[in-house]
């Protein structure tokens, strides 16, 4: 068993648990002695239990990936292979631990100079994290009482409106909307989409609208046009395009 | 100049530290060469380490730090715990490991894609850069090229105020961090 105690939260992931394990025992990363880290690894792992992990998932990973190269370790080297050219399965494993073996230096360094940093307060500068965000005794500076009443009104309108809506539900079936919309281009060769939802007030109404023309232009009932991206759209008879309308 | 005061090299060093007293934010070599003229041009380093040794000798409360680009004014860390009892409802909290983690990770690369932060730490960083992203220690400079496009973070000049840095050439960078292991090398230590 391990002459030290391991609690999970003392790790920020598989990475770091299979460092202390290797600078626990002082192993070489170039060198690791794969067969002995997997085990304690998976001891570890066993003894914490899989459902106290919070990212279970790459725990789980590394397991895998350690098993895999482990496994690789055992497979005899092709003699005739040129001993340079021959590709350490522990390759990529030590290049991920001396990695991130720089960036918990590093993030150490960072600690140091916070902490350092924290025992300074610098001149005139707002406590707020950046200064080009507006400061919230800024922002209602200008705010007047009438701009209150205003903003609260104008919720309550729309509150009342939701509620509305809910009262009144629509009996409009796809169908119909498509067949109404067709109804439209009987007289006009286009007619304008964003107009069309304004006679409605009800959203429900607008998204069957919406559906109702992709439905007839997939049918290639109707042909839709757009100037620009996120403009309106004009529903198009099929033979006829504003284009030679204008 | 307007009132007359003509900057020369015996007033320098004290129109640097009216500047610097009044500068909202770390000044800036740029900016102080452009307020005082030619004179000033690359002499702030020095008018800071100047004044800075003036202070020290005088035993006063602050001294000028260089960060984030420009040059500051900071108290000393003797008198930090009076100054948190009088800005009492700033006590100021420390970033978790795996906040400094990522951050260091970004400062190496930056700019660099959560994939790549993810695969470095071995475990998923989004709640993480979320945190640092709320903090603006790090920002989203744009999307990579290619496949998905994914958004590319860099640390901000806040995250170089954070921690007192002037700029990102005081960390680690790329190169130290992504060193080759070769076999090679591995064998002439086992040796």
């Amino acid at each position: 068993m391990f002459a030290w105690q391991v609690r999970l939260p003392d790790f920020e992931g598989p990475l770091d648990l299979l460092l202390f394990l290797v600078s626990r025992q002082e192993l070489n990363i170039l060198d690791l002695p794969i067969a002995v880290i997997t085990e304690q690894y998976l001891r570890v792992i066993e003894t914490i239990g899989i459902d106290n992990l919070e990212d279970a998932g790459e725990y789980i990973l590394m397991s895998a990936t350690l098993i895999a190269v482990k496994a690789r370790m055992m497979l005899p080297r092709p003699e005739a292979a040129m001993e340079e050219e021959f590709e350490d399965p522990r390759r990529d494993l030590a290049q991920r631990l001396l990695l991130y073996q720089k960036v918990k230096e590093a993030a150490d360094d960072l600690a140091r100079r916070e902490e350092a940093m924290a025992q300074r307060s610098p001149r005139n500068i707002h406590d707020l994290p950046s200064l080009d965000v507006p400061r919230l005794e800024e922002l209602l500076e200008r705010v007047s009482l009438y701009d209150l009443a205003k903003a609260y009104d104008e919720v309550r309108r729309r509150f009342e409106e939701q509620t509305v809506h809910q009262v009144n539900l629509f009996k409009v079936t796809l169908e119909e909307r498509m067949a109404w919309i067709l109804e439209q281009l009987q007289g006009k060769p286009h007619f304008s989409f964003l107009t069309m939802l304004r006679l409605e007030s009800a959203r429900l109404l607008w998204v069957i609208s919406f559906l109702a023309v992709l439905e007839l232009a997939r049918r290639r009932e109707i042909t839709l046009e757009q100037s620009l991206p996120f403009s309106d759209l004009w529903v198009c008879h099929p033979l006829r395009s504003t284009l030679e309308a204008a | 100049m307007e009132n007359g005061l003509i900057a020369t090299e015996e007033n320098l060093r004290a129109l640097a530290e009216a500047l610097i007293f009044a500068s909202a934010e770390p000044l800036t070599e740029e900016q102080f060469a452009a307020t005082v003229g030619d004179i000033g041009k690359e002499a702030l380093p020095q008018l800071a380490a100047e004044l800075n040794a003036e202070y020290e000798k005088e035993g006063r409360a602050f001294e000028i730090l260089h960060v984030a680009g420009g040059y500051q004014f900071f108290t000393r860390p003797d008198y930090n715990a009076h100054i948190q009892k009088l800005l009492s409802e700033r006590s100021k909290s420390r970033l978790s490991r795996a906040a400094l983690e990522t951050l260091a990770i970004v400062a190496f690369r930056n700019p660099i894609t959560r994939t790549e932060i993810d695969e470095i730490r071995g475990v998923d960083s989004g709640a993480v850069l979320r945190t640092l992203l709320e903090r603006r220690l790090v920002t989203v400079r744009g999307r990579q090229k290619g496949l998905g496009r994914p958004f590319l973070y860099e640390t901000t000049s806040e995250f170089l105020r954070h921690f007192g840095l002037a700029d990102l050439s005081e960390l680690p960078r790329d190169g130290e961090l992504t060193r080759e292991w070769d076999p090679a090398e591995r064998k002439e230590e086992a040796q």
